[in-house]
């Protein structure tokens, strides 16, 4: 027994070690192979990501309500928990879990049960490549861009899955809306993921990340006009994927009662809500991940720790500053989104569609051949004005030595050649 | 061609008009000495300005109605209903109920224009809440007279008393006062 526990604890060790990138041939073997360490992390970093999820979740519904109160002149939320009603949200989530699950009579059970997993599944799984700092990802995937439109492209089938077991009429329209609608939006959704890819060569999101660090004129959005307008399609087409108005016609409250969700309570109810709140966070994180300099402030101030690798702790400061950076982004462009929902009016689905078919899609392809004649023919561009310093782009490669991260060479020699150039 | 390029040119600029617009009213409630509801504990603890002219539910005095039905001929909704009967001595009617169903009153204030003797008013109060549609359906004539004739005394607890109350509260001006304090 005592052996086993040794054992075990000597895995953990190994593992948590191989993860900082330490590659002693005999501890990365020894963490490669060791599913108790293996699984242990994995836990360690569901349960961080799990709260981001949560976390996200119940302050951005504080923050929605408290800006859809000011903007329509009222304060929002001010009682629970003080001034500024900061426990709203949680007093909220205590009242839905004393709610009754009701199963109507009408339901398929199982899988009316099924559909709100699977949403907040595919909502949480997306956040396992969805890096927060340098280095600070669950997983990292060499088709991480790819991953994760794939992985939130999922979350649709919950929806659909919710609409169709609730034998209602209202939840079915509101199912088939949300199917016509994420899966057309797909689409011009992958043109503008396309653009920063095919200016960094990579879908790797540290990669991607890495190349806009230093001044903020090397984030891609300033890349060239193009790049700029993609930006703005991108996450117009971003509301549109994770449901939010004025593309919320799956839940269209003034027509289908509330759409999809229309018979679920409680508990149940709060999961697809999360979902939704989860993959707002996912959208405008994926955003700033490729358009805006990640986790790279505006200026250069705590580049040189980073690159600095000689102290461990400067680094690791570094990078909490660098956390906290991408997190504010893309809570701001959450914040946007909350803006847009109490600003513009529901489309419908005729609009939704023509919007995207005739307009979205062509637009993200004339960005996406903008950007690669720009590239082409070598045309000056603001991310030239002031290049970050080699060593800091290649710093995520350097760090793929640890044992699940398999970074070609050839994404660091294409760096070598974009600074040097 | 030309029509797609103007839909987007009308798309963007119309958004970021109504992004503009909304941007504009959010931040201005944050300004100094705004008009909406700026301090967190200020409306129900304590009561709402209102405007001058505000027509909020009414104000009634029960002791100069003669209960000519004037107001609630003039009530476009017929929701002021009057209660009299003849006084035993003298002429004119004693008001023995004078009520206005909330559930239908739209505060018009058609009803205060023609009144002859200045008894109904618009008052300022602005909230009248119940659990029950009963508690909408206020009897004037039943309230105490400083409450039905205060401008913003109105309130659930009083329109709850008031249903318990058998009898008018006053008898009105036509009721010669000696016999009315003799007979309970």
């Amino acid at each position: 027994m005592g052996q086993f526990f040794n054992n075990l604890l000597q895995d953990i060790n190994a593992f948590l070690w191989g993860l900082a990138g330490y590659s002693s041939q005999e501890i990365t073997t020894l963490a490669e192979d060791s599913w108790i360490g293996y699984l242990l992390a994995a836990i360690i970093q569901a349960a961080l990501l799990l709260h981001v999820l949560a976390a996200g979740t119940v302050l951005f519904t504080w923050a929605e309500r408290k800006v859809c109160g000011r903007i329509q002149d009222r304060l929002g939320p001010t009682r629970v928990g003080g001034k500024f009603g900061w426990l709203q949200s949680i007093a909220d989530g205590i009242k839905l879990l004393c709610k009754e699950d009701l199963i109507p009579d009408e339901a398929d059970s199982l899988l009316f049960r099924i559909a709100p997993y699977l949403s907040i599944s595919a909502s949480f799984a997306a956040l396992i490549v969805l890096p927060f700092s340098d280095g600070w990802v669950a997983q990292q995937l060499n088709i991480g861009a790819f991953f994760i439109l794939a992985i939130m492209g999922l979350e649709v089938f919950g929806v659909i899955l919710a609409g169709y077991a609730s034998g209602s009429k209202w939840s079915l329209y509101g199912a088939m809306r949300e199917a016509a609608q994420v899966i057309s939006y797909e689409i011009p959704l992958a043109m503008c993921v396309v653009v920063p890819v095919l200016l960094v060569g990579s879908m790797n999101l540290g990669t991607i990340a890495n190349y806009q660090a230093g001044w903020f004129t090397n984030w891609l959005i300033f890349h060239d006009p193009f790049a700029f307008a993609t930006f703005w399609i991108y996450f117009t087409c971003g509301i549109a994927s994770v449901n939010r108005a004025p593309f919320d016609l799956a839940e269209a409250e003034s027509e289908l009662v509330a759409g999809f969700h229309t018979e679920y309570s409680g508990m149940r109810w709060s999961l697809l809500f999360m979902a939704e709140y989860g993959s707002m966070f996912t959208v405008s994180g994926l955003g700033v991940l490729l358009f805006l300099g990640a986790w790279y402030g505006p200026l250069p101030i705590f580049n040189s720790w980073t690159s600095g690798t000689e102290s461990w702790y400067l680094a690791q400061m570094a990078n909490l500053v660098g956390c906290l950076n991408f997190v504010l982004k893309s809570s701001l462009l959450v914040i946007v989104m909350i803006w847009v929902r109490w600003t513009l009016p529901r489309l419908r689905i005729d609009q939704v569609m023509t919007m995207c078919l005739k307009y979205c899609v062509p637009l993200s392809l004339i960005g996406l051949s903008g950007v690669l004649l720009w590239q082409l023919l070598a045309i000056p561009s603001l991310n030239d004005l002031a290049p970050a310093r080699s060593d800091l782009t290649e710093h995520w490669a350097e760090k793929s030595s640890s044992p699940f991260v398999k970074d070609s060479q050839e994404k660091v020699d294409l760096f070598d050649g974009r600074n040097t150039q | 061609m030309r029509n797609w390029l103007r839909n987007i040119f009308l798309a963007v600029s119309t958004v970021a008009t109504g992004m503009l617009l909304t941007l504009a009213n959010w931040f201005r409630t944050y300004r100094k000495g705004n008009t909406t509801f700026a301090e967190p504990y200020q409306y129900p603890e304590i009561p709402r300005q209102v405007a001058p002219r505000y027509r909020g539910f009414h104000r009634f005095d029960l002791t100069t109605c003669i209960g000519c039905d004037l107001c609630a001929k003039a009530c476009p909704v017929d929701c002021i209903y009057i209660d009299k009967q003849r006084v035993p001595v003298g002429k004119g009617f004693e008001v023995t109920g004078f009520t206005i169903d909330y559930t239908k009153c739209m505060f018009c204030a058609l009803c205060v224009d023609p009144c002859p003797v200045d008894s109904i008013f618009m008052g300022s109060t602005l909230d009248l809440s119940s659990y029950l549609r009963e508690g909408a359906i206020v009897d004037f004539a039943r309230l105490p007279l400083e409450i039905a004739w205060g401008s913003n005394t109105l309130n659930p607890t009083v329109v709850a008393e008031s249903k318990k109350i058998p009898h008018a509260v006053h008898g009105g001006p036509n009721q010669p006062p000696l016999p009315v304090n003799e007979s309970p």
